[in-house]
């Protein structure tokens, strides 16, 4: 009876100790495969949003040829941004 | 970057160059945008500014206001407002002969300028310092300011046979190696492993340097139809001042070997939208796609 008591236990630790691993190492895939939280990814994409940026708020033509045909039409002026490296990309 | 920043934020710049301007920016270093009639066209105008420069003129190509630029909102304002009055002042300027658009002409027979690829796609790349206040002591200029909260922006072009792949739900190794330029921005030192791997609609990845520094990333791409609806990926690692000629943006405050959390991030753009239309900055690079 004792006997059988010990092994039961034995059996039960071992089913607990298992399981607990096999959470455990659930856990460990999905952090390495994640990485961010969805709570984190919704964070960051609000803080790296080009739409937040005011200047991407400004109507901007990519071209002369458009910039002309918009000015001419709504008889406004143009202002134009020269950079080394187009101002509204990379610089 | 410190110039959009400085400048192209403030408030009042932007509603007054939202209301009353047609606004446009060029690259005078690299001319990725601009063919050489308009080149020709801008000379007078402020289109031979050294590094940097604004001004304002009609679509008839008469200088109102030039010498702008800088880092300073208040002197650009002063000149926006000087150029409107002039313009508004004098009927000449608005009884202007409609231009000649020879200039289109142009683009279409000589393919002087760059176009994103038929059938691909247009991401928008961002990066930005996550505690710029943490970089800024008594000492920091505006200028430090300004730069530490700006967010870095470039956009990148996804060939088709990379678009098609996505929209089977494939990671094609093309695009993952064109993507890797970005990463030196949230992963300091070499980096050593890029396990990025697109699972049943779910970007993820082993991101580490040769210095055990580990960036994280979340990304979903979804399709309809054959065509790629969605491209969300951010990355969130340390960034160090990379030595990419200032155009790290906010990383050059990065004093030597020290590091900042920095995120990134890939967003699938609208190509209705103009800002889309912006070249990439690598497309100088004749071996870009």
């Amino acid at each position: 009876m004792l006997a059988r008591k010990r092994i039961v236990s034995a059996l039960a630790l071992a089913l607990a100790v298992g399981l607990a691993s096999l959470a455990f190492s659930t856990a460990s895939v999905q952090g390495d495969e994640s990485g961010l939280s969805r709570a984190e990814f919704d964070r960051l994409q609000k803080v790296l949003s080009l739409k937040n940026q005011p200047w991407a708020a400004i109507p901007w033509k990519n071209t002369l040829p458009e910039a002309r045909a918009q000015a001419a039409k709504e008889k406004k002026p143009i202002f134009m941004v020269v950079n080394t490296g187009n101002c509204l990309g990379f610089v | 970057m410190l110039a959009r920043e400085a400048i192209l934020n403030d408030p009042q710049v932007v509603e007054m160059l939202t209301k009353h301007f047609v606004c446009f920016a060029i690259d005078n270093a690299n001319n990725s945008n601009t063919t050489k009639r308009e080149r020709e066209f801008l000379k007078p105008l402020g289109g031979t500014a050294s590094t940097q420069g604004m001004s304002t003129f009609t679509a008839g190509g008469q200088l109102l206001a030039g010498g702008g630029g800088g880092y300073d909102a208040k002197p650009n304002l002063k000149m926006l407002k000087g150029a409107l009055s002039k313009f508004q002042s004098d009927e000449k300027f608005k009884e202007e002969p409609a231009p000649v658009f020879e200039m289109d002409a142009d683009r279409a027979a000589a393919n002087e300028t760059k176009r994103p690829p038929e059938g691909g796609l247009v991401l928008y790349v961002t990066w930005k310092i996550l505690e710029p206040e943490k970089l800024l002591n008594s000492k920091s200029s505006d200028n430090d300011k300004h730069l530490s909260n700006a967010l870095g922006v470039d956009r990148f072009w996804v060939r088709k046979d990379e678009a098609e792949a996505l929209a089977k739900g494939a990671f094609p190794d093309s695009l993952r190696n064109r993507m890797v330029s970005y990463l030196r921005y949230v992963v300091p030192g070499k980096l050593k492993t890029d396990g990025m791997k697109l699972v049943e609609g779910r970007l993820s990845g082993d991101l580490r340097s040769d210095k055990g520094e580990r960036a994280d990333s979340l990304g979903f791409v979804e399709a309809k139809n054959g065509k790629v609806t969605r491209f969300d990926l951010v990355i969130k690692g340390l960034g160090n001042n990379c030595g990419a000629h200032g155009f790290e943006g906010a990383l050059t405050l990065l004093p030597k070997d020290t590091t900042a959390p920095v995120a990134l991030s890939f967003m699938l753009a609208d190509p209705r939208e103009e800002l889309s239309h912006t070249l990439p900055h690598a497309v100088r690079n004749p071996q870009y796609l």
